[in-house]
């Protein structure tokens, strides 16, 4: 009779290739054939979905018979050199059980809804493609035993985002938000590299067992002394900034609510929105250990909270209103992080991530619901002014209507601060380029495509 | 070997003379798959044998060359089958087979002299596959100008060398530790120059991204396909200079990482196609100058997969580039828009790649990053810290390429485009799993190139003489 190691060790590489291997079939048939079948398609990412779950399911009893102690499951070296190795590593304790659970009840509840409400759409299938690849890198995500292998789930997760944000490529807005989207990820996920590297440093591994002393989470020590925790927690701060949408980086979450109802809600209302909250959850020894680095997550969620919600009362579209509850509600998750209140976060965070879930699923239909009741009154009902109206003065009520109107003004200050300056260089060096190779300063008329349009002030 | 390389080299330059006169596309796919299957073949040899032992003659298989070799060759092959037929002229094939005739002997050299015939061959390669019209003169001139500046510095330190010692790239500790210190500070920053102007590196780079967009893309793919820049700080910059080549490679890498971000800028205004790619892979070729000069096994480790990376990647990539402009007529990112939809295996593929030069999980560039920043960050944290912008910038300007090129709205009416052909489908896609597969088992790799690192690491840091 194999032991629940051993089970455990098949559940989880099972768990993590199926999603795999279902967007790879997904793949090869879209390339393969004409038009391959919606019923095919579905079913194979339905079961692929549906397996996930159920190993996980697997893996929770492992891991109860195992004495509800955490297993670590060794799958040996990716590749090493001298003084470094890349070893794949996976973690199966009560946190990650409890968000792998989360996450594959919710991508197979996702699939199935999809399945009708994408039905006869011009990109069902790759829709299913990404969200099988979604499910693989959610999964190694939160059974990854190293920050070196969250990373790479966290890459696959990013990149499966932002060509669901694209979904309706023939439209200029989705793809802007695609772009704004991809550019915030690729700054952010630096954080996360760095953070990587600098452990490998400091203790010679990013894994999670070398980083935090003997304890269960999250009752673990940190590994390195203060000083330390606070770089690689500061690091890691910034990857978490650009994958939960938090203040300055939050811009791009509102407009990548342009990608179909049932990816804005599995991503952006109860995923991928809380990877940076789970990262942070799972990094909790380190955060204990730094008072600077509490401090400073404790200032990016307050202040995300308190534009969010000022920022999406002015919006009068449903799923940016939505959009910007999710950043407020990240931005608390972050405050309470920085309190060090981690059993409060985990129930915050899976109740968020239920309820948003709900919420943009239902979008679409509660906008009908909306019509047919302005329809019946004649007119829609007017919106009862809350306690702050009555509280705040006018002139500061109408000050703070400006700036949430204008989102705090933050994409003019990046405009004028970070992207205009480097364009203006870049376009000065490439003229003088030109110039030595070619003979013809030439200016160029307009080069708006290759400029992030979707950070135009003006962009939706 | 020697014979065997040698052989080749004339076969292919013969082979390049024939299809100048006379084009023949079957003849030039022969060679190059002939070179292919020989340099696979050396590979194996070297893979089985005492590799140190065979350092003797002019020309010489070692782990580095056995490395670089079968990539060369398969770059090669991919452009011939893959490349727009147009683009297929008697000059481009010729190009093509004297390009590859030069990386061979260029990376199987076992001596400067004989680097540097090689390095005149793979110039005058480039030089004959760039328009010849009128309207092309001034790039001519500007690209004789920057090989130039890059090939002098290459003779004047032959000369030096020819003069004072033995020139081989083998020589043993006692003749080159004869040289002064400050002969050798000379001869590294000539050499230097040389490696500077093949990689790109800033103010020598203006060449590499105009070559990218006017010259056909069999011959570009070559030129990052064989990355003769790394080579030359393996083969001659730090063996032939020990004294000093580990204080000298500290401003030399600097050189090389501001040289990656100042590409990677430029890459972020580019309107065409082919020269965002161009400044996009100079770039990549910066930092893989950069890894090849840090002072720790991990970063060389990592700059020489980079090397095959890149030349899988950017071959693809040029590829499809060039499939693209021969179907619309134009690189021109505004006239391209929305191309998604009527090229659809195109687009995956295009975005796949690109994917994947920006180091995405499960890839060889994402192996080859992932050892450079952990060598980097721990000897040069500050050029690291660069090295990551630069990346950022890259895979920015990547992505957005591709949502630039094949998403959004078209700006003209639909037509009928046809998508990729399965032929070059297949190679692409083969390219892509190639990149893959290193990526998902690169110990093979690692495991043929630790005598080339082992090799620089201990002239990097000779072990300290025991005291009397």
């Amino acid at each position: 009779m194999p032991s629940s190691m051993q089970v455990a060790h098949v559940a989880a590489l099972l768990l993590l290739g199926l999603p795999a291997a279902s967007a790879l079939v997904i793949g090869l048939r879209m390339l393969s054939m004409r038009s391959p079948s919606e019923r095919n398609t579905a079913s194979i990412a339905g079961t692929a979905s549906f397996l996930s779950w159920a190993l996980g399911l697997v893996l929770f009893v492992a891991y109860r018979v195992h004495g509800a102690t955490p297993l670590t499951l060794a799958y040996g070296e990716w590749f090493g050199v001298a003084g470094y190795a890349f070893e794949v590593e996976l973690l199966v304790d009560h946190l990650s059980l409890l968000m792998l659970l989360l996450s594959s009840s919710i991508v197979g509840l996702v699939s199935r809804f999809s399945v009708r409400y994408l039905h006869r759409e011009p990109g069902f299938h790759r829709f299913f493609l990404l969200l099988s690849a979604f499910s693989a890198g959610m999964s190694l995500l939160v059974l990854s035993g190293s920050y070196d292998l969250l990373f790479a789930g966290w890459e696959v997760v990013g990149i499966a985002s932002m060509l669901l944000v694209s979904f309706f490529h023939d439209r200029s807005g989705p793809v802007r938000g695609a772009v704004r989207a991809m550019i915030s990820y690729r700054v952010a996920d630096v954080g996360l590299l760095v953070a990587g590297v600098l452990l490998h440093d400091l203790l010679g591994s990013a894994e999670f067992e070398a980083a935090f002393h003997e304890g269960v989470w999250p009752h673990a020590g940190s590994a390195v002394n203060a000083n330390a925790a606070t770089w690689v927690v500061l690091a890691l701060l910034l990857a978490v900034m650009g994958k939960s949408a938090q203040f300055p980086l939050s811009g791009w979450l509102p407009r990548a609510m342009e990608g179909p109802t049932p990816s804005s809600a599995l991503f952006y209302g109860a995923l991928s929105v809380h990877a940076g909250v789970y990262l942070l959850l799972r990094s909790a020894p380190l955060i204990e250990a730094s008072t600077p680095a509490s401090i400073a997550i404790g200032v990016i969620g307050a202040l995300s909270a308190i534009s969010a919600t000022l920022t999406g009362r002015t919006q009068a579209d449903a799923k940016n209103i939505l959009a910007y509850a999710t950043i407020t509600q990240v931005g608390l998750m972050l405050v309470a992080i920085a309190l060090h209140l981690w059993t409060w976060v985990l129930v915050h965070m899976v109740a968020h991530a239920c309820l948003r879930l709900l919420q943009l699923l239902r979008a679409p239909s509660a906008l009908r619901d909306a019509q047919e009741l302005s329809a019946a009154l004649r007119g829609a009902p007017r919106p009862r002014p809350g306690l702050a109206f009555h509280i705040v003065p006018s002139g500061v009520r109408d000050r703070l209507y400006l700036l949430a109107r204008h989102r705090f003004f933050s994409d003019e200050w990046l405009h004028r601060l970070v992207i205009d300056p480097v364009l203006a260089l870049a376009r000065a060096l490439d003229r003088m380029d030109r110039a030595t190779m070619e003979g013809s300063p030439e200016r160029e008329p307009d080069l708006a495509p290759t400029v992030p349009a979707s950070l135009s002030p003006g962009a939706p | 070997m020697s014979l065997i390389l040698t052989a080749l080299i004339v076969v292919l330059g013969a082979g390049a003379a024939y299809v100048w006169r006379r084009p023949s596309i079957m003849l030039a796919r022969a060679l190059t798959v002939g070179t292919l299957g020989v340099a696979l073949a050396l590979a194996t040899h070297v893979l089985a044998s005492d590799v140190a032992a065979t350092r003797a003659t002019l020309l010489f298989n070692d782990d580095l060359s056995a490395l670089c070799l079968p990539v060369t060759a398969l770059g090669a092959c991919a452009v011939l089958l893959a490349s727009p037929m147009r683009e297929l002229t008697g000059r481009t094939l010729a190009s093509v087979l004297l390009s590859l005739a030069a990386a061979v002997a260029a990376l199987c050299a076992a001596d400067l002299a004989i680097f540097t015939l090689a390095w005149l061959l793979g110039l005058g390669a480039i030089y004959i596959a760039l328009p010849s019209d009128d309207a092309h003169a001034r790039i001519r001139k500007g690209y004789v100008a920057y090989a130039g500046l890059g090939t002098a510095p290459l003779l004047l330190a032959l000369a030096i060398l020819t003069h004072a010692h033995d020139t081989s790239f083998v020589a043993s500790p006692e003749v080159t530790n004869a040289l002064s210190t400050s002969t050798q500070h000379l001869v590294f920053f000539l050499l230097a120059l040389t490696a500077a102007f093949r990689s790109g590196l800033v103010p020598l780079h203006a060449w590499l991204p105009t070559l990218t967009s006017r010259a056909p893309v069999a011959v570009a793919a070559l030129v990052f396909g064989a990355q003769l820049g790394p080579v030359l700080v393996a083969r001659a910059m730090v063996p032939l200079t020990p004294l000093v080549a580990q204080s000298d490679l500290s401003p030399f890498s600097t050189w090389a990482v501001v040289s990656a971000l100042y590409a990677a800028l430029l890459g972020l205004v580019q309107r065409d196609v082919k020269r965002t790619l161009g400044y996009v892979l100079t770039s990549q070729s910066a930092l893989l100058l950069f890894g090849m000069s840090g002072t720790d096994p991990e970063s060389m480790h990592g700059a020489l997969l980079g090397c095959i990376g890149l030349g899988l990647t950017a071959t693809g990539l040029l590829l499809i580039a060039g499939a693209l402009e021969a179907r619309m007529g134009s690189a021109d990112v505004v006239r391209l828009e929305g191309r998604g939809r009527t090229l659809p295996r195109m687009a995956a593929l295009f975005f796949l790649l690109a994917a994947a030069a920006i180091g995405l999980p499960g890839t060889l560039p994402f192996v080859s990053e992932d050892l450079l920043l952990h060598g980097l960050l721990r000897t040069n944290p500050r050029g690291a810290l660069v090295l990551l912008l630069g990346t950022v910038l890259n895979g920015i300007t990547l992505l957005r390429l591709f949502f630039a090129v094949f998403q959004g709205p078209s700006r003209e009416r639909e037509s009928q485009k046809h998508d990729l052909t399965p032929r070059e489908g297949m190679v692409i896609a083969g390219l892509l799993a190639l990149t893959v597969l290193a990526g998902l088992s690169p110990r093979v790799l690692l495991a043929l190139q630790e005598h080339s690192v082992a090799a620089l690491s201990a002239i990097e840091h000779p072990r300290p003489s025991r005291p009397e």
